[in-house]
């Protein structure tokens, strides 16, 4: 078990939730090559990281980005101001009127920091990370019951409590950033926000790869909207 | 205008073949045309400024940064202080040999936008020329991580190892950023052919720095940089009538006071006494004119001064001058000198090892750290 206990424990225990995140690393060219420098050349430095899906899109400020990319969640607290003030929501409120909760945005720690819906009540919040946060006291969701929208549709198993590959994720974290982790902002039109995608043309599958199967590039012919053949949700084929 | 490793950023790519425009030409009417289509957006005129920019090192026409001024003037009244805009200044600023100026413009810049690659380019270029190599190096590095290898990397990079004496890593960075350069950027390969070029010279392959310097005179016929090599690497193969004529031609594509010195240093060699003469005149005249400016051939001057005109209290005077400005090497190197020939062997020794401590390989500047060596440690200094 991946707990800090080691163990297997009730949602409601601290050590149920875990945080993790991955990165991806690349080999450097380094201006001084071994032996003339102290770093031997052809060591891997990181170029990008994620925790939470969209975090960097959709919080991290433009200039920041890469900063971000190569920076650890351990140091986080630099970008604090970039999640307590989202960009985007301020798009949204722009550019489509859409209220939302005025800065700092608190209501998004949750995602940040060891808190509840995830964590449970009495978790030490630790310091604001991008970090994936799972409780893994809660038991999987069945597939017929999993909810698109994961917590927000009352899936306690689904993002931002962990992520599954069906989990919306941009729907999830857009309605998210327009505040509707806040009571009073999961409200309409914040609670509509999306992007309008909400079915694949395939489903999931329940084993490796999870995502569907590619089309065959041999087989297949695209099939435009009013061609002979595309009826329904075409073109799929 | 000197000779300068800044490598203005690749603007755009022509995937449709060559043609009779050069790179840069290409990119001054494109950007005009954008100026065209929407003359109240300022990125016409920054594109404009950055192809003027390029054009200059291309042609060795400083009157093209005075036109890049101009459009960024324009650019500047549109959305003042606007980020590309004050990019291309500092790139300007470069190619002007202003080189605190660029570093001051570039501060500022990486501040506002740390992610910004081009900038630590900016801040690489700005500290090399001033000899703040340890800044240049992680301004350079960060490049590198930030994003990966890409031609201004690498030939930064490329540089940073030729100056820490590294020639043969050097090549190889500098023969990446080559294969990565698309096809129709004449200028910037034939560029980084001569600097390979430069660096098997230096590093005694002249047979092979021969070959890549005629490749890049192949690639972008009577460049001045690709001239100045091959003429240099016949005067190493003791070809010095051919340097002249190289030299000649190189003058006459780039009429400045340096080329004319190079000119000059070939005339001699070849025996060609009274050309040579005339030549050094003119060119201590034309040197002169422009010492107190940024963009001067004060190096060439303390060397004509030292070891051609016999005035060695003029060379410490113009080398004094320009060790005020910067302390890179090839100025250490100069200032080096003119101590030596002003018989100043201690003072000497001690400006040569600043010069050599960062690690430069360079065999001029190693053969004068050799001759001052010798100087000083004789037991009477005569």
């Amino acid at each position: 078990m991946l707990t800090r206990t080691g163990t297997k424990v009730a949602s409601t225990d601290p050590a149920a939730t875990i945080g993790v995140f991955g990165t991806t690393s690349r080999q450097r060219v380094l201006v001084r090559r071994a032996p003339l420098g102290s770093v031997p050349s052809g060591s891997f430095s990181q170029v990008q990281r994620m925790g939470n899906p969209l975090n960097n899109e959709l919080l991290i400020g433009t200039g920041f980005k890469d900063t971000w990319s190569l920076s650890q969640p351990a140091n986080d607290s630099q970008f604090a101001s970039f999640a307590l003030d989202p960009l985007l929501a301020r798009v949204f409120n722009a550019v489509y009127g859409v209220s939302v909760p005025n800065p700092p945005r608190t209501d998004l720690l949750p995602l940040l920091q060891y808190m509840a819906p995830i964590a449970a009540p009495s978790t030490a919040p630790g310091p604001v990370a991008d970090l994936l946060r799972l409780n893994t006291g809660v038991a999987p969701t069945s597939a017929a019951n999993r909810k698109r929208l994961g917590l927000l549709a009352m899936d306690g198993a689904g993002y931002p409590n962990g992520r599954r590959v069906s989990d919306d994720v941009t729907d999830i974290s857009a309605r998210a950033v327009a505040g509707v982790l806040n009571p009073a902002f999961n409200v309409s039109p914040n609670k509509f926000i999306g992007d309008g995608v909400n079915t694949n043309d395939r489903p999931y599958q329940e084993t490796f790869p999870y995502v569907a199967f590619a089309n065959s590039g041999r087989d297949r012919r695209h099939v435009d909207p009013g061609e002979p053949g595309c009826t329904g949700t075409c073109p799929t084929n | 205008m000197k000779p300068c490793l800044i490598l203005i950023p690749f603007v755009a790519m022509n995937l449709f073949g060559e043609s009779p425009q050069s790179p840069a030409e290409k990119q001054i009417d494109l950007a005009q045309l954008e100026i065209q289509k929407a003359p109240t957006r300022p990125s016409g005129y920054n594109r404009l400024a950055l192809a003027y920019a390029r054009r200059a090192r291309e042609t060795s026409d400083t009157g093209f940064y005075t036109k890049g001024e101009a459009a960024l003037q324009q650019s500047f009244k549109l959305e003042p202080d606007n980020l590309e805009g004050r990019k291309n200044q500092a790139w300007i600023a470069l190619g002007k040999h202003e080189f605190k100026k660029a570093l001051a413009i570039a501060k500022v810049l990486n501040s506002k936008a740390p992610d910004d690659s081009s900038i630590y380019g900016i801040l690489a270029d700005a500290n090399v020329e001033l000899g703040n190599y340890a800044d240049a190096e992680k301004a350079v590095q960060t490049m590198l991580n930030l994003r990966p290898p890409t031609v201004p990397s690498l030939t930064r990079a490329s540089y940073l190892r030729e100056l820490f004496g590294d020639l043969e890593g050097a090549i190889e960075l500098m023969t990446k950023a080559f294969d990565m350069a698309g096809y129709d950027e004449r200028e910037d390969r034939a560029w980084m052919l001569t600097q390979v070029a430069q660096l098997e010279r230096k590093r005694g392959r002249n047979a092979e720095a021969q070959r890549l310097a005629t490749e890049a005179l192949k690639l972008f016929p009577d460049y001045h940089y690709a001239l100045g090599a091959l003429a240099r690497i016949n005067i190493e193969l003791r070809k010095f009538p051919e340097a002249v004529e190289l030299e000649q031609k190189r003058h006459a594509s780039a009429p400045h006071p340096e080329n004319l010195y190079a000119l000059a240093v070939a005339q001699h060699k070849a025996g060609l006494l009274k050309q040579a003469h005339t030549s050094f005149q003119e060119f201590e005249k034309k040197s002169l004119q422009e010492m107190e400016s940024a963009d001067n051939s004060n190096h060439e001057l303390i060397f004509f001064y030292a070891d051609f005109g016999n005035r060695p209290v003029e060379a410490l005077k113009v080398a004094k001058l320009e060790a005020s400005r910067r302390q890179d090497v090839h100025t250490l190197d100069a200032y080096a000198w003119a101590l030596f020939a002003n018989r100043q062997y201690d003072e000497a020794t001690r400006t040569m090892e600043k010069a050599l401590a960062v690690g430069v390989k360079d065999p001029d500047i190693l053969e004068h750290a050799r001759k001052i060596a010798q100087k000083s440690a004789a037991p009477s200094n005569p």
